[in-house]
């Protein structure tokens, strides 16, 4: 294990070679898959071509080997693939989230880029921007609210179906495909970042002309009567990319790593910090402590900021 | 209370200080900083791509004035005159360092992505005539083969970068390079130290945060590369170090907890259950059995005077 | 109890066995009654299907508020459904023999109430078609889980505890020839379980039966306190409550006694069996009643002015919805109409008279439904974070029509089983209501 566990803890390179590789294999669907050595899983479909030249392939144990090109099976993952996967996680990551108040000016772009990503209806949030005030006194500012990721998440808790779970690496997931739709996770959020789909999913049209399959770490195809929320795009994590609210901000206002590796990266500038430094620096704080749900957001508190204030927000906590 | 006061006139100070700044200066240096090559087509056209994904929030569409007018400093209109009035070198520091609340792209846009921007940017300028610089001279003779190797010095618990380069099968240490030293995370790379100049010997050393955490044996995987690319190349060295603090955190789920799957359940709870069902379900059964035997019992002859009935 | 010698009154057992078999038989009357029912019911059903077809979005839930009347009517139906537990298990077996008349009323009523709360529970579910998910995939920290169980195993201890008794009742109909169709005479057969009056078998039944009781309470304190949990285990103000199960088991205890009040009367009146379900029944019916309003108005002192006395930041907003806001009119009409008006006129015997009685009932059930209703509501309208950014209607909660018949569809489902029941077998327990008073049963003074 601990040899297969350094082995894995270097695959995300970042070198320019290894990066197009996986973004090519990416594309393609494509996971090494050697004939020879059967690594072919169960629960592909398949289709062979023929070719002379050896190629490189990424295993599903992530080791790099070389093999013909004949042997090469290009395979799309199915539903059942992709739920075991899903539900495994990234092996070695702690992914952790921290957002800059004082940058955020609601510029939204982040709820545009995770609506589209996740196939939701304009009024189905993930990730939604709040304008809070914490007392009567202090200046209004926005806050960007994603799912926490609790390590002690009480929607997962109060699961009756291991529909909603816990991966290794933090995030915390939804199966549609076990939904029963009872929504007792929202019920146990005190963050209320779950969301139902009352009606057909806004994509639904789409799912109907090209059946695809269901990916777990994208929640697409969304389903009716399931709940659906925030994923921390794990897709985007497995292909060692940002997130995808992180990406779209302009503002600075995320940052995005692996506590493990005691790195975040932010979204706009691409700079990559310590996170510890970042923390102890800027005061970072995660919300309702008190909770005891140990959120792997944390928030820097809205100072010294370059944006002027929104507006009090009228409908405070009501 | 007293933090949000603090808060509040801090935010303030820092909206009038900004407004007040209005110009944005750039060192003379920068300023005079030209591409080496003349702008095409092409470049205007990835420029355009690039330019919609990250600027087009802020600036909005060139020549539409449709920039987000309630930002402080105003982003401006990329096409309009106070805009097109910095040199190419004003903008290209501009868009590298970022200011309040222009975000730097020094990390996120390789130099090209900027250079095409500017490109892009400047084809809304008719009155725009490039220039471009000629290749910037070194101390390194021409045809020059560098090469760069990353190794930790037990002795002083540095890490250094050797830089050598080889010209008609000669291999010399060279010296007065700028180079910096990254290690590599998941997204980015993580700059270690500052950048360092190779000394006399073509050595940079390098201190870092022993707190640093590597894999699970510690190693650390370093990237090597010149400050200024544009001049010396895009040369890299990348190497495995094993300085970082051994990371063996267990995965998130490894243990018993309430929000773990079944088989990850507190025992408590799972004895707790399973014993209370199976309690009362064994005389729920008890009761069926005694059904049973009601009904055996029926097909005994019976007198009527036995009967209670 | 095995050494139970029981001797019964031949002439008594006459007399009741005709009163009580009289009534039974699908007349016209039931019958048009049915027709009604069902009718009604499809309707319902019909409104189920456009939900089923078209999603919750039909309900007036939506995200900030997702549970809404359907949850509350299921608090509602487990509540009435603990009286079969009150009434057999508690006051059974402290030995009080004035409630052996109303026993099986009691029963019927566990019965009906329980099953329909399966039922309606599936009413709220996205996906009602995955049920057998919670079964294959249970998660048994999940209080669903325990919920599912423990609903199950009270609706069959409860099935249990009205078929048994029931057993002596339908052999005395057949041996005394009652007439009766063909259809119901192969139902009686089925279910007397050969029963011949063999004193073994009355030793056997006494022994289950009492066994059956001792298990029925820590069952129904279970569903109860379970069904309090799918609540108070979430961080919401007005949930996050320590003493949830107690309030909900007493408060379940004034709705089951006063649905049963509501059953006996019109038993009493429709079926001519006044002599029976007698004056002095209801007064003692009365006093229990009276009884557990007095502890749930405890409970609820607890409930409200703690927390209203520190005004907590989240508290404060939900208590202040309830005494002066939006739900204030429901609020104080199920506190003063349904629990605090009842628990001080009960204490005068003329109240305790069938007719007030029963229209005491009416309100405490219908103050009990409300109860329910604000308990699930305001809290779910008031989470820790602001609510932005949604339409309008989406913020605020009320139930729409296909809902509201919905539920209505639960509550006539609840009656159709326990018409049926009650035209198909004895009301009163026959056998049981023919046994001869011990003599020297201890004569010490009893409350009720």
């Amino acid at each position: 294990m601990s040899s297969e566990q350094s082995n894995k803890s270097n695959a995300p390179k970042k070198s320019k070679g290894l990066n197009s590789r996986r973004d090519f294999m990416r594309k393609i669907g494509l996971i090494g898959a050697a004939a020879t050595t059967g690594a072919v899983s169960s629960g592909f479909t398949s289709s062979s071509s023929a070719n002379n030249e050896y190629v490189k392939v990424l295993t599903s144990d992530n080791k790099l080997v070389e093999i013909p090109k004949s042997q090469v099976q290009e395979v799309k993952l199915n539903t059942a693939a992709l739920q075991s996967r899903g539900r495994i996680g990234i092996p070695g990551k702690r992914w952790v989230m921290v957002i800059d108040l004082a940058k955020c000016r609601n510029a939204r772009e982040c709820i545009k880029g995770c609506q589209e990503h996740h196939h939701l209806h304009p009024y189905q949030y993930h990730i939604n921007t709040l304008v809070m005030q914490d007392n009567p006194q202090s200046a209004p500012y926005n806050m960007p609210k994603p799912c926490m990721h609790c390590d002690n998440p009480p929607c997962v808790s109060v699961c009756p179906v291991d529909a909603t779970f816990k991966r290794q690496d933090g995030v915390v997931l939804i199966d549609n495909e076990r939904c029963i739709g009872c929504r007792f996770c929202m019920a146990a959020c005190p963050y209320s970042v779950r969301v139902f789909n009352w009606e057909e999913p806004f994509q639904a049209q789409l799912y109907k002309e090209e059946p695809m399959e269901y990916d777990v770490e994208t929640n697409i195809p969304q389903k009716k009567g399931t709940i659906t929320k925030c994923l921390f795009s794990a897709d985007c994590l497995r292909d060692g990319e940002l997130p995808t609210c992180v990406r779209a901000c302009p503002n600075e206002v995320f940052y995005f790593g692996d506590q493990n590796e005691d790195a975040v990266t932010n979204g706009t500038t691409r700079q990559t910090v310590v996170l510890s430094e970042l923390l102890e620096k800027n005061a970072g704080y995660r919300l309702m402590e008190e909770l005891g749900t140990k959120p792997r957001v944390y928030y820097l508190p809205p100072k010294d900021r370059v944006f002027e204030t929104p507006e009090k927000p009228d409908n405070h906590h009501s | 209370m007293r933090r949000y006061y603090t808060t509040l006139i801090l935010s303030v100070c820092a909206v009038f200080g900004l407004s007040a700044q209005s110009t944005w200066s750039v060192p003379q240096d920068q300023k005079e900083k030209l591409n080496t090559i003349e702008f095409t087509e092409s470049m205007e056209k990835s420029g355009a791509d690039v330019f919609a994904g990250k600027c087009k929030v802020c600036h909005g569409v060139p020549g539409q004035n449709n920039f987000n007018a309630l930002l402080n400093p105003s982003p401006g209109d990329p096409a309009g005159d106070k805009f097109q009035k910095n040199t190419d070198g004003e903008l290209f520091y501009k868009i590298s360092e970022g200011r309040v609340t222009m975000p730097s792209f020094k990390t996120a846009l390789s130099k090209d992505d900027i250079w095409n921007i500017i490109a892009y940017v400047r084809s809304f300028n008719p009155t725009y005539v490039q220039e471009t610089s000629e290749k910037i001279e070194t101390n390194i003779p021409e045809g020059t083969q560098l090469a760069m190797d990353i190794s930790y010095n037990t002795d002083k618990d540095v890490v250094e970068v050797l830089l050598t380069g080889t010209l008609n099968d000669i291999t010399n240490p060279v010296g007065g390079v700028n180079i910096k030293l990254m290690a590599q995370r998941y997204f980015g790379n993580l700059q270690i130290d500052e950048a360092k100049s190779t000394n006399k010997r073509g050595i940079a050393t390098f201190s870092w945060n022993k707190e640093l955490p590597g894999d699970s044996l510690g190693n650390i995987e370093l990237m090597a590369s010149f400050v200024d690319s544009d001049i010396y190349g895009p040369l890299s060295s990348e190497k495995k170090l094993v300085i970082g603090k051994p990371n063996n955190n267990p995965p998130l789920n490894k243990g018993r907890a309430m929000w773990n799957t079944v088989k990850k359940a507190p025992l408590w709870i799972i004895i707790g259950y399973t014993g209370a069902v199976l309690i009362v379900w064994i005389f729920i059964f008890y009761v069926l059995f005694s059904l049973k035997n009601i009904f055996a019992l029926g097909k005994e002859s019976i007198s009527e005077d036995e009967k209670l009935i | 109890m095995s050494g139970h010698n029981i001797k019964f009154n031949k002439e008594k057992l006459d007399k009741i066995a005709t009163d009580v078999l009289k009534p039974l038989g699908f007349n016209g009357a039931f019958k048009v009654w049915m027709s009604f029912l069902t009718v009604a019911l499809l309707a319902c059903l019909y409104a189920y299907s456009i939900q089923y077809r078209e999603g919750l979005i039909v309900t007036g839930m939506r995200d900030m508020v997702s549970w809404g009347m359907y949850i509350a009517n299921f608090v509602f139906f487990v509540a009435t459904a603990l009286v079969g537990m009150l009434i057999s298990g508690v006051i059974g077996l402290l030995g009080y023999k004035w409630i052996k008349p109303i026993t099986r009323i009691a029963e019927i009523i566990a019965v009906a109430f329980a099953a329909v709360a399966g039922l309606v529970i599936v009413s709220d579910m996205g996906r009602p078609e995955r049920l057998l998910h919670v079964f294959m995939y249970g998660r048994v920290q999940s209080p669903i889980l325990w919920d599912v169980t423990v609903v199950t195993t009270y609706l069959v201890i409860s099935t249990l505890l009205y078929l048994l008794p029931l057993i002596p009742d339908l052999a005395i109909a057949r041996g005394r020839g009652h007439e009766m169709p063909k259809w119901q005479a192969k139902i009686y057969e089925l279910l007397s379980f050969n029963w011949t009056h063999h004193p073994k078998q009355y030793q056997l039944l006494f022994k289950s039966t009492r066994l059956l009781f001792i298990l029925v309470i820590p069952t129904a304190f279970a569903i109860h306190t379970v069904t309090s949990w799918l609540l108070a285990v979430n961080s919401r103000s007005g949930w996050d409550s320590t003493i949830f199960g107690p309030y909900f088991l007493t408060g379940a205890f004034v709705t089951g006694m006063a649905a049963v009040v509501i059953a006996v009367f019109f038993f009493r009146n429709s079926y001519k069996l006044r002599e029976y379900l007698d004056d002095s029944l209801f007064d003692k019916m009365g006093k229990l009643l009276e009884f557990v309003c007095v502890v749930y108005f405890y409970f609820n002192l607890n409930e409200f002015v703690v927390p209203a006395y520190k005004m907590k930041e989240f508290d404060a907003v939900h208590i202040h919805e309830l005494f002066v806001g939006k739900h204030a009119i429901m609020f104080w009409f199920s506190q003063i109409c349904g629990l605090i008006i009842p628990m001080i006129i009960l204490l005068w015997k003329p109240f305790r008279k069938p007719v007030p009685l029963f229209i005491i009932s009416l309100f405490v059930i219908v103050g009990a439904w409300l109860k329910r209703y604000i308990i699930v509501i305001p809290t779910m309208e008031h989470p820790f974070l602001p609510i932005q950014n949604l339409p309008n209607e989406w913020i605020v909660y009320s139930p729409t029509v296909i809902e509201t018949m919905v539920t209505i569809g639960s509550i006539i489902m609840g009656v159709m089983i326990i018409s049926v029941l009650a035209k198909l077998f004895p009301v009163i327990p026959i056998w049981e209501m023919a046994e001869e008073e011990d003599q020297n049963e201890d004569k010490t003074t009893k409350i009720i």
